[in-house]
């Protein structure tokens, strides 16, 4: 009876053993299947011949087969049937295959790209019994992929065209950079905190430096070019805005200076100054001018002979005169007159161009001006019964002028109403004044002048076909002196008038304070 | 006695008509062709006028000018100056320089000069 009783306690002893063993089985059985479960990556096991023998929750999500749909089935059921057999040689020949992307079909039809993963089961033989299969779902990868490729292009794309741009903007430079090279006016650029930002060779050549040592230095420090300098004190700390202003660099080099500022739509980017060498043109006027006056006084000497020989003939210094010679003479004696006055005229038109800058200005009263000019002129407007009005201002009017030639405007402008106007004619004289200025007007009721002669008006040597029929000794030159003395002064001169209807002449100049 | 006007004029002609209009108007003319001449001229007649012009060989007008006022024989009498310069730099040197008026010879006849002698010699 021991025997039975040791072999039940050995049997007892078996079976605990045997329910432990179970146990733990069934814990490791529970522990891979809550594994399989739990994995978020889709796992199946398929065997040896491609059927699927078990797959997870994962797996049947991303399938869209329940599993009791898939397994027991082909897995040419998911993948393409040649792919899948290449995969499944190749696990089993090599043991695993890590990362080949391919096309799951789902069950509704629709492509998935995934990339797959297997891994052989062997026995205690080492046959294999099957592979494990995992795939991890690429869609939402190969999306990202497609949109980056989209944005990789776009941004090629803008790329490309940035980089024309870029071409095209280096080529615009080229070509403006050429063009400011070769202008042959001279440039020069000061950047809104005036300094020289730019400067071209002709400009380098006005002043004889070299650009490198000045780029980049503020107007104020330009002491090393006493002609850069020179121009800077011109132009004033704020480099006022001029147009074709003279400045004479050296002598005999004058150049006309304009000042343009450039800004965009909200700041100022800076000035640029031109330079534009007048200095040939000036020398020309010279010469020309002093050729007139030379002209002008040689001619004076053969005139004075010929006014005084028949002025004597006339009064009868040099013997009788017969009535039908004095008729003829006397007409020599006029037409002779009117040279003197043209000459008288054209020097006095060289002298107003040549001392264009050099008008010697005093305080005067222009009231005083104006009436000296109007007691010269009354008897003429007397003798031909023009009704001439003066509306005397009661206080002076005081302005900087040159006395002697702003004489010679307010003179011309009496002596055309007096002869354009007809007998019986009216003529009136005024001054006005505003806060700053003072205005001189002459307003006549005589021929008048022609809308499309109006323009050349002040033009040396012209004179309306009116006023040619009018009065034909007239010289043209009055009212192209008398525009040239009131610009001297800073002041404007200029008309209103019909044909037919009168005109009246103005000019304006500043008060003195 | 006639009063005697000293004319200082280069050109014969102009001389020659300003002497006839002057005798026809009763005064004794003197003449001389420049500047040193004139001033001799001066010094030996003592004229009661000179009537002189800027442009002259040798020494010019503003210089025979000069010395005529400045020497003590000759520094009263009165002196026209005649010419066809007219700028205003040249009036005022005259002036500055003691001539009692300036005439430009185109701008005046001969009749009209006697008129401004006249009123000199008042």
């Amino acid at each position: 009876m021991t025997f039975s009783l040791f072999s039940r306690k050995k049997l007892e002893e078996k079976e605990k053993k045997i329910a432990l063993l179970l146990s733990d089985l069934t814990s490791l059985e529970k522990y891979i299947e809550d594994l399989l479960n739990f994995s978020p990556l889709p796992i199946c096991f398929i065997s040896p011949l491609g059927v699927v023998l078990e797959i997870n929750p994962a797996f049947e999500k991303v399938s869209g087969f329940p599993s009791e749909e898939i397994i027991g089935e082909s897995i040419e059921k998911l993948f393409d049937a040649k792919e899948i057999a290449a995969i499944s040689t190749e696990t089993i020949a090599k043991g695993t295959v890590a990362g080949r992307e391919m096309e799951l079909r789902k069950k509704n039809g629709q492509p998935l790209i995934v990339r797959v993963f297997t891994r052989t089961r062997t026995d205690e033989n080492a046959q294999t019994i099957g592979y494990f299969l995992g795939l991890f779902d690429l869609s939402e990868i190969k999306q990202s992929e497609q949109e980056l490729k989209k944005v990789q292009t776009a941004l090629l794309s803008m790329l490309e065209d940035t980089e024309e741009a870029r071409k095209k903007a280096e080529e615009e430079k080229g070509k403006t950079q050429a063009i400011i090279t070769n202008f042959t006016d001279g440039l020069l650029f000061f950047d809104k905190n005036c300094n020289l930002v730019l400067i071209n060779p002709k400009a380098e050549n006005f002043f004889g430096i070299g650009k490198k040592d000045f780029i980049g230095q503020p107007s104020a420090e330009m002491t090393n070019s006493p002609g850069l300098k020179k121009l800077i004190n011109f132009l004033g700390p704020k480099m006022k805005s001029v147009s074709r202003q003279e400045f004479t660099l050296v002598k005999d080099v004058i150049l006309e200076v304009s000042v343009i500022l450039m800004k965009d739509s909200e700041s100022s980017l800076g000035n640029l100054i031109i330079l534009h060498d007048v200095s040939r043109e000036k020398m020309v006027e010279k010469l020309k001018t002093e050729f007139v006056s030379l002209a002008a006084h040689q001619l004076r000497a053969p005139l004075s002979a010929i006014k005084w020989s028949l002025r004597m003939f006339l009064d009868g210094d040099l013997g009788s005169v017969k009535k039908e010679q004095k008729g003829i003479i006397e007409k020599a004696y006029e037409a002779n007159e009117r040279m003197v006055i043209l000459v008288n005229d054209l020097l006095n038109v060289a002298r107003i161009e040549e001392g264009r800058y050099a008008i010697e200005t005093v305080p005067v009263d222009l009231v005083k001006i104006c009436q000296s000019a109007i007691d010269f002129a009354k008897d003429s407007f007397k003798k031909k019964s023009i009704d001439f009005e003066f509306r005397q201002p009661e206080k002076p009017i005081m302005v900087s002028a040159d006395k002697e030639k702003l004489i010679l405007v307010v003179q011309n402008l009496l002596d055309n109403a007096m002869k354009y106007t007809k007998k019986h004619g009216q003529v009136s004289f005024a001054l006005k004044e505003t806060p700053k200025t003072v205005i001189v007007e002459v307003k006549d009721s005589g021929i008048g002048i022609a809308k499309d002669e109006q323009k050349r008006v002040f033009s040396k040597f012209f004179r309306t076909k009116e006023a040619v029929l009018t009065e034909p000794t007239g010289t043209g030159l009055g009212l192209y002196m008398a525009k040239n003395i009131i610009e001297s002064h800073g002041g404007k001169i200029g008309f209103k008038s019909q044909l037919g209807k009168g005109a009246t002449f103005y000019f304006s100049l500043e008060k003195r304070k | 006695m006639p009063q005697k006007i000293l004319i200082i004029e280069d050109d014969k002609f102009l001389r020659e008509l300003i002497i006839r209009k002057l005798s026809n108007e009763g005064y004794q003319a003197v003449e001389a062709v420049d500047g040193e001449e004139g001033v001799k001229a001066a010094k030996a007649e003592k004229p009661d006028l000179v009537l002189l012009d800027l442009i002259l060989p040798g020494i010019d007008g503003f210089e025979t000018l000069s010395r005529l006022k400045s020497d003590q024989e000759t520094a009263n009498i009165p002196i026209i100056i005649l010419s066809n310069l007219g700028q205003k730099e040249d009036i005022e040197k005259g002036i500055k320089l003691g001539a009692v008026d300036y005439l430009i010879k185109a701008h005046f006849s001969p009749g009209e000069i006697i008129e401004k002698i006249v009123a000199t010699l008042k």
